[in-house]
């Protein structure tokens, strides 16, 4: 019965996936195009959580739909369009775009097709919080590190674009 | 969950699979939460004119009821009977899912708010990174809302409003760590059922940064910028009259409740308090609204701030006064 469930969910979440990516490239309008962003967002989170992973599933609320589309729909409305809010994005290389598009699909076609996924036989691990914390910690630590230099390094750097002051 | 043993047994007695029980509880429960959220939210305004009064030497609402208890469902009423005036220019869709946008999300974070023992809608393992995250959905709510009115002020009120939001997360998120480092879980009832001294004691410098970027979180004064009625109209909300903007103030209101929640579940022990186990909410209520009291006190003696001393205060105080905390708290458990 619980499996039918899942069924269900991931098919529905699955539906709603694909509506709102489609959705994303075919508005014309920016803003509804990043809205779209954002419930996709939320798709993936749900995504996650029907997987028990949900220190993953509440991260990618926290830091997609609570940051980066919040930040990208103020980047939308700090444009020089602001008061306008008909705006439009328009395709033009035509040629280049679908040449560009079918690559990439043949790319990901190539990848499903070849490669071998593997699933675990390990049971579900209740309390990931704790775990991710711990490998974060101890196996994993020389990542984690770069990758908070790294983003120490981008922080820097915002900070330095952003200072610089108009010379009179 | 509340599924109690003697619900366990029904449930197997009449061939009830466990996830429809689980379901229908969750259901119920969230509806529960939903009814009580608007009686809060009445009593809130109904507090903050009579707190506002009393603060200026005034009545207060007097006229419709006993001592004015009437005048919000009076309000209320006119709200809803409201017409629903819609801006030519304005983004149809924006406009409408706005309102919605700032108040499910503020509703959805009280979910993991535990009461009492076992008084807890759904206790998730990363409830507080739940309560943190869900809310600020909100956000782009705000946005919407501003962006959907085509109107300036609206604009300017709703950049602002992102602004303050986005940047006193941080510090928000991280005067909680301390918490978090010394209960050693972030599961909400976890924290108030290890905290037998309450952690406003153990981490006062993280209770204060969490009070003020709360403050700031929820748009109240001296932080409500995005709403300045002297400089903006009426911030994002402008626009918006009716049904529509008693979801902006119901969203508002909730937020405020959650906020007062949170402090109370994180610094202030939850539901512990003297007396039989029964009293348990009852002691979480008084110390929420103690907390709703002292935001509401500061909101009417305080004047507000300019927008750069909002910005300065939460990246230049809190942010490195949170960091420090953690420091401090890292430091201390280990020796």
């Amino acid at each position: 019965m619980n499996d039918i469930i899942t069924y269900i969910i991931f098919f529905g979440l699955s539906a709603v996936a694909i509506i709102s990516a489609l959705a994303i490239i075919t508005r014309r309008n920016l803003f509804h195009a990043a809205m779209f962003l954002g419930l996709l967002m939320l798709v993936v989170a749900g995504f996650y959580f029907l997987l028990d992973a949900d220190l993953v599933g509440i991260m990618q609320v926290f830091v997609y739909v609570g940051g980066v589309i919040v930040v990208l729909l103020f980047g939308i409305m700090m444009t020089s369009q602001m008061t306008n809010v008909r705006m439009v994005s328009a395709i033009k290389q035509k040629v280049f775009t679908i040449l560009a598009v079918a690559g990439f699909v043949a790319l990901l076609v190539s990848v499903f097709t070849k490669v071998n996924l593997s699933v675990s036989n390990a049971a579900v691990p209740k309390d990931t919080t704790s775990l991710v914390g711990k490998l974060f910690m101890t196996n994993y630590i020389l990542p984690f590190e770069v990758m908070s230099v790294l983003l120490l390094a981008a922080l820097i750097g915002a900070i330095v674009i952003a200072r610089q002051e108009v010379k009179q | 969950m509340l599924s109690s043993s003697s619900l366990l047994q029904f449930a197997s007695h009449n061939g009830m699979p466990i996830w429809v029980l689980n379901t229908s509880i969750a259901l119920i429960m969230s509806l529960v939460v939903f009814a009580l959220c608007g009686l809060g939210v009445l009593i809130l305004v109904y507090m903050e004119r009579k707190v506002a009064a009393d603060m200026q030497l005034r009545w207060g609402p007097m006229h419709v009821g006993w001592h004015g208890v009437l005048q919000l469902i009076a309000d209320s009423v006119k709200l809803l009977s409201k017409e629903d005036i819609f801006p030519r220019n304005a983004d149809r869709w924006i406009f409408r899912l706005a309102p919605v946008l700032v108040f499910l999300p503020a509703f959805i974070g009280l979910m993991v708010m535990p009461i009492g023992p076992h008084l807890v809608v759904q206790d998730l393992n990363v409830g507080l990174l739940y309560v943190l995250a869900v809310p600020a959905i909100g956000v782009a709510g705000v946005i919407m809302a501003g962006f959907g009115s085509y109107n300036k002020y609206a604009i300017l009120g709703s950049l602002r409003s992102a602004a303050q939001m986005v940047s006193y997360e941080v510090p928000r998120a991280l005067s909680i760590l301390g918490v978090v480092m010394i209960a050693g879980s972030a599961k909400l009832t976890a924290i108030v059922g290890t905290q037998h001294a309450w952690y406003i004691f153990l981490q006062p410098i993280g209770f204060v940064v969490f009070l003020v970027s709360t403050l700031a979180e929820t748009n109240r004064v001296p932080f409500d910028l995005p709403e300045t009625e002297s400089e903006l109209v009426n911030g994002y909300h402008t626009e918006y009259s009716g049904t529509r903007f008693l979801f902006f103030l119901f969203g508002e209101y909730i937020a405020l409740i959650a906020g007062s929640a949170l402090a109370v579940v994180l610094f202030l022990g939850g539901w512990h308090g003297p007396g039989p186990e029964f009293l348990a909410p009852v002691w979480f209520l008084i110390k929420m609204f103690a907390i709703i009291y002292l935001a509401m006190w500061i909101r009417w003696t305080l004047p507000r701030f300019r927008i750069d001393q909002v910005m300065d205060l939460g990246w230049k105080v809190l942010l490195p006064l949170a960091l420090l905390n953690v420091l401090i708290t890292g430091l201390i458990m280990v020796l």
